[in-house]
This record gives structure tokens, sequence and C-alpha cells, in this order.
């Protein structure tokens, strides 16, 4: 039987995830956090119920992972966290993608002069510490909207990608098929979209799930640090308030609250690792179909 | 079988004069290639042999205007019947003449296909490039083209780079250079890293199709032998240099240039001893290390004069040698 392309694609994906079972175990946790984004929030009221009287319940069903402060349900509020906290990292992945892949590609094709400027523009993003600039940004500017801050978080992480997008665009454009489609005169579009982005594509995408958990990383600890405003549903609001207010460090009752949140970004972290585990599989078809 | 008339108006023939490509490296401008006249007669086969390094790829690949960075011709012109001289061109203009009226298969064209698509996707992709209206028409000429080959055309379209062999491959490349009805068909080594059965086969081809689709070609390779087989005409170059050229029998049957008498006695036979063939003293220039000034090979002749190292030996008869010039003017 013959299979169209996007058939044999599909196929391959398949094959690849069914390879090694963890990697389906990370889509399945990839698949899980991005159902809590989406639909997490319709489950539950804005205003989650809270019981003063029941602070720090024991473990039972009705509060799998206890409750904070006022009594709030801690599972409620990790799966309510779940969409500010993904909408941002992912938000932030696509303008680093965007910028990166173009920088990279750009530079690495064209060489020459531009190559040498963008090049010495990723270094400087590069060697910027990332985080302390972020804690100075936010005094200077209001990071309340999500959009803003996914725009300055991808905007300091794309240097790393547009390296690796370039030096792997250098090593492309020398090999023969590259060569053979400008012997057979493809335009310059073509080949940089169409033959040259498609073999660059794995690393875009194990480069671009690596700096998401990045972002996540980044956001969370802003909040943790209580450098943002700590009136929305995340879970470095979460972390910050286990350990400042609920002394979670010195009294284990609150134990659950501050592993929560520390759980789910764990938790995503090896959903990511074990997916870009299977990219180069899926991306290549020589792997793909063994 | 598509039938292409055999008349002398579409035959592009090649004049290529007085050409000169030089890199420009940390050392200064070094030429590739110098001065190179030389020309391709409609219809015909023409093989261009030399070491590695001697300039050989660089002057096939001044037929596409295609000489990459930091490389440029610096003089001279290549004018190619149809379609004017190439190095004039700009780029717009040399992307809708590769591929459609020049057939170009590259060096180690087994490495010239994408790796993440399959044949017949780079079939259509060359065909929107080049404004084919008619894709299907463009998929029947490739399979015919393929079949001619011995290939089954069907499941090659549908296969991926690593699912072809080495030969099968050089024949997609013959057939991706030909597909959209070009004359004049550059091969640039087309038979290295193949083994003998398929390399007699890929010379079979070419032979064979060059007869039916009335091409105009160039076979560039280092292989005396590949072009005893399929040239009609040949050049050898030397340094950046073609130091003969003429009919491949009365050159192989009896070579003037010192150079290309050493080339052919290094040709180890079948049978008698092994040391009958005599190995070139020395080694080729590389591109720092060609003599700018007197002839090219000097350092390596047998028949060195004093003049030789002052003053380049112009091409007269189809050779360059002042010692030959000299003894044959007697």
């Amino acid at each position: 039987m013959r299979l169209s392309v996007r058939q044999r694609f599909w196929r391959g994906v398949w094959v690849a995830l069914k390879r090694r079972p963890s990697r389906i175990l990370g889509v399945i946790i990839m698949a899980l956090f991005v159902f809590m984004a989406i639909a997490g929030p319709w489950f539950y009221p804005d205003r989650l119920p809270y019981n003063v009287d029941n602070m720090y319940a024991p473990i039972s069903w009705d509060h799998p992972l206890s409750t904070d402060f006022e009594g709030v349900d801690v599972l409620a509020l990790v799966i309510t966290g779940t969409r500010g906290v993904l909408l941002v990292a992912v938000a932030a992945g696509l303008v680093t993608m965007l910028v990166g892949t173009a920088a990279g590609l750009y530079a690495g094709y064209r060489r020459g002069a531009a190559d040498s400027v963008l090049m010495r523009i990723a270094d400087f993003a590069l060697t910027i510490p990332g985080f302390p600039l972020l804690i100075v940004l936010t005094t200077a500017m209001n990071f309340g909207a999500w959009w803003k801050m996914a725009l300055v978080l991808g905007l300091i992480g794309w240097g790393g990608l547009a390296r690796a997008v370039r030096s792997q665009t250098l090593s492309l454009r020398e090999r023969g098929f590259i060569e053979a489609a400008r012997g057979l005169g493809l335009p310059t579009r073509h080949i940089v979209t169409k033959e040259l982005l498609p073999n660059v594509a794995p690393f875009i995408a194990t480069n671009l799930l690596m700096a998401v958990t990045g972002y996540i990383y980044a956001q969370v600890g802003l909040y943790f640090l209580g450098v943002l405003p700590l009136d929305t549903s995340n879970w470095g609001v979460m972390l910050n308030a286990a350990v400042f207010q609920s002394g979670a460090l010195i009294s284990p009752d609150a134990l659950p609250y501050l592993l929560a949140p520390l759980g789910a970004i764990l938790l995503l972290t090896l959903g990511v690792v074990l997916i870009v585990d299977a990219l180069e599989e899926i991306f290549n078809p020589r792997l793909r179909e063994g | 079988m598509s039938i292409v008339e055999l008349s002398t108006e579409t035959l592009p023939g090649v004049a290529i004069s007085g050409l000169t490509i030089a890199y420009r490296t940390d050392a200064g401008e070094l030429a590739a290639v110098s001065d190179i006249t030389l020309g391709l007669p409609a219809g015909t086969i023409t093989g261009l042999v030399g070491e590695s390094g001697s300039g050989k790829s660089t002057l096939a690949l001044s037929l596409l205007g295609a000489v990459q960075k930091p490389g440029r011709v610096t003089a001279g012109s290549v004018v190619i019947d149809g379609i004017g001289d190439i190095t004039k061109l700009d780029e717009h203009a040399l992307q809708s003449v590769r591929g459609a009226q020049i057939g170009y298969v590259f060096q180690a064209a087994q490495n010239s296909l994408n790796p993440l698509k399959t044949v017949g996707k780079q079939l259509l992709d060359l065909g929107r490039s080049h404004r084919v209206k008619d894709l299907r028409g463009l998929l029947r000429e490739a399979k015919v083209l393929l079949s001619r080959m011995g290939l089954a055309a069907e499941r090659v379209l549908d296969s991926y780079q690593h699912e072809l062999s080495g030969g099968m491959r050089q024949r997609v490349g013959i057939m991706f250079a030909l597909v959209l009805n070009a004359h004049l068909l550059v091969l640039d080594e087309p038979t290295t890293a193949l083994d003998m059965i398929t390399q007699a086969n890929i010379l079979q081809i070419v032979r064979d199709v060059h007869a039916e689709r009335g091409l105009t070609t160039l076979i560039v390779t280092h292989d005396v032998g590949v072009v005893a087989e399929v040239a009609d005409r040949m050049a050898v170059m030397y340094g950046g240099r073609v130091v003969e050229h003429g009919q491949t029998m009365e050159i192989l049957g009896a070579p003037r240039h010192p150079y290309t008498r050493g080339l052919i006695s290094a040709i180890p036979r079948l049978t008698g001893p092994v040391d009958a063939a005599k190995p070139l003293p020395g080694t080729p220039p590389t591109l720092g290390t060609i003599p700018r000034t007197g002839c090219v090979f000097r350092q390596r002749c047998p028949l060195r004069m004093e003049i030789c190292d002052t003053v380049a030996p112009a091409m007269i008869g189809g050779v360059a040698c002042h010692a030959v010039n000299e003894t044959e003017q007697l």
C-alpha cells in the first residue's frame, strides 16, 4: 500500500514514539498541561472557594494536595495557574523562534557583513545575564500584561537559537544538495525556506523547547522573588506565598503547598525533555522509518 | 520517448575565450583558471581532464555563471549560443537559464538530493521554480528519462535519497539536469565513487542520451579512461591552464604535451609488468604555488628550457609548450 507523504510522516511520528515508551509519557504529560492551560479555568469559579477554618488541611479526596493559608484547594491553584505560565512561555518561545531563526538563517546564508553584525548582537544578547536584567527591567516596566513579559523574555533569549541555526546553516549551505539546487536555478527564497529550513527544523525545535523551559523558570522565579505583582494565579505566586507567608520551609503543615507548584514545574520540564528526545527521529526520514 | 529535433539551430556551442577566474585569498588574488580559450562545438562530447586542483571544476562552474565567492571572473567571456555571454548575465537571468538551458550534474551527485524530500517532491519544486505550467507533463518527461536510464520510475520518484544507491542517485542527477530539456549538459566527475560496472553503465547512458537528445556535453573528470570511452574531443588542464586540446583519438594516440604524455604513461596496463606505468615526478601545484610567470608545468617537465621560466607558452595547434613547438617547427 502506498502512503501519501503526510500519512508517512504521522506514521513515522508514531514509530518514533513507540520506540521508547518514555516519549509517549512525555506526550501524555504535555497533553495534560496543555489541557489544564486551555480548559483548567473553566472548571473553577473566578474566585476559588476558600475556608479559613480549613487551612493546611490534611491530604484527602477533597483536597488531594492540601490547602493554602486561606483554605483554598492547592490542586485548583496549580490547575488555574497553568494557563498564565504556559501562555507566557509559549508566546516568548514564538518570539525567540521568529527572531532567532530569521537572524540565524540570514547570517548563515548571506555571511559577510550582515553575519558579523547579527552575530555581535547575538553575542551581546547571550552575554547579558538574563535573570538579573529581568529584575532590573521589572522596576522600569510594568510586566502585568502577559504579552509584555513574553516579548521581553523572548527578546532576551534568542541569541542561543540564532547561533545554533547559523552554524547549522553554514554547514548545510556547502552540502551537495544546496549547491545542486543553485545549479538547477532554484531561486534563493526557495532554497532558504524550502531546502535549508526543513533541515534546520529539528535544531530549532530542540532549542526552542529548551528555551521554553528556561522561560518557565524565569517567569516563576520573578513571581517567587516578589518583583512582579502577586495578584494573578501563577505557580510562582504560590511559591512566594508558601515560603514567605506560610513559612513552608520551617512548618511541615504547609509543605504540600510548597511542593505542589514545584512538582508541576518538574513534571512539565520532564515532559519537554522526553519529547525533545523524539524530535530528531521524527524530522529525519532516515531515522523515521527504521 | 521525447523526440528532440536534431536541427543544428537548437544545438548550443560554447566559446570560452581568455577566461580568467581568480579567488581572493589572504595571499592576494590567485588565479584558479588563467586565460583559457576553448570551444565546445555543438553536438560533441568534450572531456576535460586534469589532476585535483587543476581548475577543471572552476572552469565547469563558469559555464553556469556559478563561480562561488570569493572567486570571480576577472577577464574573458563564456559565450553560449542562444544565451549569450554568461559572465555578463545578472543573477535573475542566470537562475532562469540554469536547469532550463544548461543542465549541470554536480560533483558528488550522490549528495545532490535533499535528504528530507522525495525525488518527486524535488522535481515539482524544480518545475514550479521554473514556472512550468504543465507539471504532469514534467512528471511524464521525468519518468521517460528515468525509465530510459533503466530505473523503475514510479519507485524512484517516491523515494528519499537514502533509499537509492550511488548509481541510481547519479542517474537521478542526470534526469534533473535534462528534464527541462536542456541542450548543454555539464557533468562534473560523473563516475567518481561508483563501482566499475555502474561507471560503465553511466557512461553508456551519457553517450546514448547525448545522441538521442542532441546535446552538447562537457564531462569533467580526472580519469583519462572515461574520456577515452565517451569523448569526441578532449582538453587537458594543468595549473589552471589548458595545456593541450583536440580530437580525443589523436591526443590519446600521439600525446604531444609532456604533461599529457606523463598522464597517459602513468596509467597501469592490465597485462605486463606493473612498473611499466611511470608516475609523474613531483606534485601538482596548489592555488598558492602555481608559478605566476612562465610555463606552469616547468617544475615537473622533462623538456624544460630556459624560455619556460619567463614566458608562458602560447597555444599553437592545440598544444601549449615551447619545446614541442620548437621540435615541430623544425
